[in-house]
């Protein structure tokens, strides 16, 4: 033992061979792989220029440092061997050779010695290296290739869909008189206010404002309603051109880039209207980004219209009700047929808003109609409910047919790859980044920063444009079929984009950009349509039943004896196949109804909590949602539930 | 006289072969008993030696051993495995069926019986 506790042994084994000793040492070698040798040729004592020599030799070989240091050793003995036997140095160096190929030589040699982990290593590196290497090159090909790709903007849907506004004559566009109406209003508005006795801390929004922006009903104890009130009804001249306006072909406003404010004079708002785009299609930007600012002033319009309408209801003047609803179906009719989805929407919002109207004007002056205007109003209906049904889906493909070709090349026969301008399109639209799916602002900006170093790869994963547009035509060949089933289309269209369009917003990579981004909710659209008949079927019953108690002093006991002479057929219940809509009536009047979610006829019965529930949401809840427990409710169309 | 570098090629690991089979050597030793052996046909210089004992060595026909020699320097000294009889055994029969064939054309003069 020689005084050598054993374990002090294992205790410097352990230390000497210990992971972090090794690695350190390891690396350290791996810093400064020739010192070994190098300080072994120098302590060989062998002439300078041999050693030096050598050293040469075995730095050229880049091999392990005991590799090195192995044939460093060999090669001194080798040397000093030569010496002995009498070589001169000039021979020993001849002997060497030259340094490059002996090098070149040894370690290739060495490193078919080397244990087979080794061997398997070094090769493993130099895979890993190559593929990194040809990974790279291929990185940088793709990206020089994305970054050099531009769109070829060729058609001018803009100027396409500003055409027959621009051939139109100005009796056919109602916009100019809807903007001088407008300009009008605001000003009575803006003085009304200056001399309001509104309550301005209340958190009742009437009685803050009396406008009929907030709402078109004014509650009786505010301060303001009977100038309010006179306001409006010295307005009707005004509303009278608002409903000839409407009776015309198109609002006539022109789709642009471009507005202006048009300032009211007293007033804090402007109204804001587009001016006629300009420069060609490339200098515009894309159909999505086109300011359609007429939809809201149209909303504006319609809220008046009600708004003097109950006006109209209080005063038990019917004609002056009459011509109000009528205005209000034209108008949407009129913003019904504008471009786009979102004019459809509108219109779809301005007609619902009419029918809850007219149920208003029956709700509060069950009488007040005559025969005349029940049957002016149930034409006025029929005509919107086949204009509501029609969806112009030209509009939206060139709305789609313009990102494309602002974002992808174009090989002239319908192909193409994304370009940067597809990315930045996307990213001015969505707000997102056209990125990896799982990367969100949240996301620390390292990651963010590095990953839109791979912008190029995201791109290169998008799906081509000639693809894009078959998904999207297989879209809205669905949402046209959906549309033409009626209400159980709903369900179908919903599965079907369950199973085939839902699908493409997975995965980290953005492959079904822009296609997924800006494709609009269609079925936001099928409901809001299906809920729009269904209410217009609803209220042409109620015309019609109104109709028939005018003339027989009593309402219908059943819809049987309306048909064929008040109403062509029943409409159907939206939520049973094959089933009709449900009335009743009795001294207090009629009630008509649909089966509601579960399809069950509950004799006009409304849960509480789906009471105040629109016809829209109820038919989501029947063919959308997979529900375990239905609600056992029905869709109450008449009476309405007044606010 | 110097033979072409592709005949050493094929010659110089059989020649190495044949003189570790005798016994056990070192570098320079090689080098020295390779040019007398042969009239300084075989003679080869550090550059070709030691990349063909590293060679040999990974085919594992030849092992190596530092050892300190009595002068007390260090030497690495190399001897022949198991498998590198038989390589040199293939080697000589082949070797010998090259001279015969290369005498039968009248290349090589003289006889090797």
């Amino acid at each position: 033992m020689n005084g050598h506790r054993p374990f002090d042994s294992v205790w410097r084994w352990s230390v000497q061979f210990s992971p972090i000793v090794l690695t350190l040492r390891a690396v350290g070698e791996r810093a400064r792989p020739h010192r070994k040798a190098a300080a072994t040729i120098e302590a060989s004592g062998l002439p300078t220029a041999i050693g030096n020599h050598i050293s040469h030799i075995i730095r050229r070989t880049r091999l392990y440092t005991s590799e090195r240091q192995d044939i460093a050793r060999e090669f001194i003995a080798h040397a000093w061997d030569a010496h002995d036997a009498g070589r001169s140095e000039p021979e020993v160096l001849v002997s060497l050779g030259d340094p490059k190929p002996i090098a070149a030589l040894l370690k290739r040699a060495a490193m078919r010695k080397r244990p087979l982990i080794c061997q398997v290593r070094t090769w493993t590196i130099r895979a890993a290296l190559v593929t990194l290497g040809a990974g790279a090159l291929l990185y940088a090909g793709l990206t020089v290739r994305f970054y050099t790709s531009s769109p070829t903007i060729r058609t001018n849907y803009l100027a396409r869909l500003n055409a027959p506004i621009l051939a139109a004559p100005e009796s056919d566009r109602a916009w100019p008189v809807y903007e001088e109406a407008l300009v009008e209003w605001y000003k009575i508005e803006a003085y009304m206010l200056s001399v309001s006795a509104m309550d301005r801390d209340s958190e009742d929004l009437n009685r803050r404002y009396a406008g009929v922006e907030s709402f078109p009903i004014i509650l009786k104890e505010h301060p303001d309603r009977a100038d309010t009130i006179g306001a409006m009804k010295a307005y009707r001249p005004t509303l009278d051109r608002i409903a000839e306006a409407a009776k015309r072909p198109m609002v006539g406003m022109l789709l642009s880039p471009n507005t202006r404010d048009i300032q009211i004079p007293g007033a804090s708002r402007t109204l804001t209207v587009t001016t006629p785009p300009t420069g060609e299609a490339a200098d515009q930007p894309s159909l999505v980004e086109t300011i359609i600012p007429h939809f809201m002033h149209t909303r504006h319009i319609a809220r008046m219209l009600a708004f003097d309408c109950n006006i109209a209801i209080e005063e038990r003047d019917a004609q002056r009700a009459y011509q109000d609803l009528i205005a209000m179906l034209n108008l949407g009719d009129q913003i019904g047929s504008e471009p786009f989805l979102m004019g459809k929407l509108v219109g779809i919002a301005i007609h619902s808003f009419t029918v809850n109207q007219i149920y208003r004007v029956y709700a509060l002056a069950p009488a007040l109609l005559s025969r005349e205007h029940t049957i002016g109003l149930a034409r006025q209906l029929a005509t919107s409910s086949a204009n509501g049904s029609a969806l112009d889906l030209d509009q939206e493909r060139a709305m789609f047919l313009d990102v494309l070709q602002r974002s992808f090349t174009d090989d002239g026969r319908g192909g193409g790859r994304l370009t940067p301008a597809g990315v930045r399109l996307v990213q001015t639209l969505t707000e997102a980044p056209l990125d990896f799916g799982f990367i969100t602002d949240e996301a620390p900006w390292i990651l963010r920063s590095t990953l839109s170093a791979a912008t190029p790869l995201a791109g290169a994963s998008v799906v081509g444009r000639r693809k894009q547009l078959r998904k999207y035509d297989e879209l809205l060949a669905e949402v046209q079929r959906a549309l033409d089933e009626g209400p159980r289309g709903i369900e179908t269209f919903h599965n079907w984009s369950r199973s085939n369009f839902k699908p493409l917003r997975s995965g980290m990579l953005p492959r079904w950009s822009p296609l997924i981004e800006l494709t609009p909710s269609y079925n936001k659209l099928l409901i809001a349509t299906m809920r729009l008949r269904s209410e217009f079927d609803a209220t042409l019953v109620l015309l019609a039943a109104d109709t028939y108690r005018i003339e027989h002093d009593a309402w219908p006991e059943s819809l049987e004896q309306l048909v064929p002479d008040y109403l062509s057929t029943i409409p159907d219940d939206p939520f049973l196949q094959g089933a009709q809509i449900l009335y009743r009536a009795d001294a207090s009047g009629p009630t008509i109804w649909f089966r509601g979610p579960d399809a069950d006829d509950d004799n006009a019965y409304e849960s509480d909590d789906l009471k105040k529930s629109s016809v829209g949401h109820l038919l989501r809840l029947r063919y959308e949602q997979d529900l375990d427990d239905i609600p056992h409710t029905d869709a109450v169309i008449f009476p309405p539930h007044l606010d | 006289m110097k033979i072409e570098r592709e005949l050493m090629r094929g010659a110089g690991p059989t020649a190495v072969l044949q003189l570790l089979s005798a016994r056990e050597m070192y570098g320079y030793e090689l080098v020295e008993a390779l040019s007398a052996r042969t009239d300084g046909v075989l003679a080869m210089g550090q550059s070709t030696l030691y990349p063909m004992l590293y060679n040999l060595e990974a085919k594992g026909f030849i092992e190596a051993e530092w050892r300190t020699a009595d002068s007390g320097r260090e030497r690495k000294y190399y001897h022949l495995t198991g498998s590198g009889r038989k390589k040199l055994a293939a080697d000589q029969e082949s070797w010998t069926a090259l001279a015969q064939s290369l005498i039968a054309l009248g290349i090589v003069r003289g006889g090797v019986a």
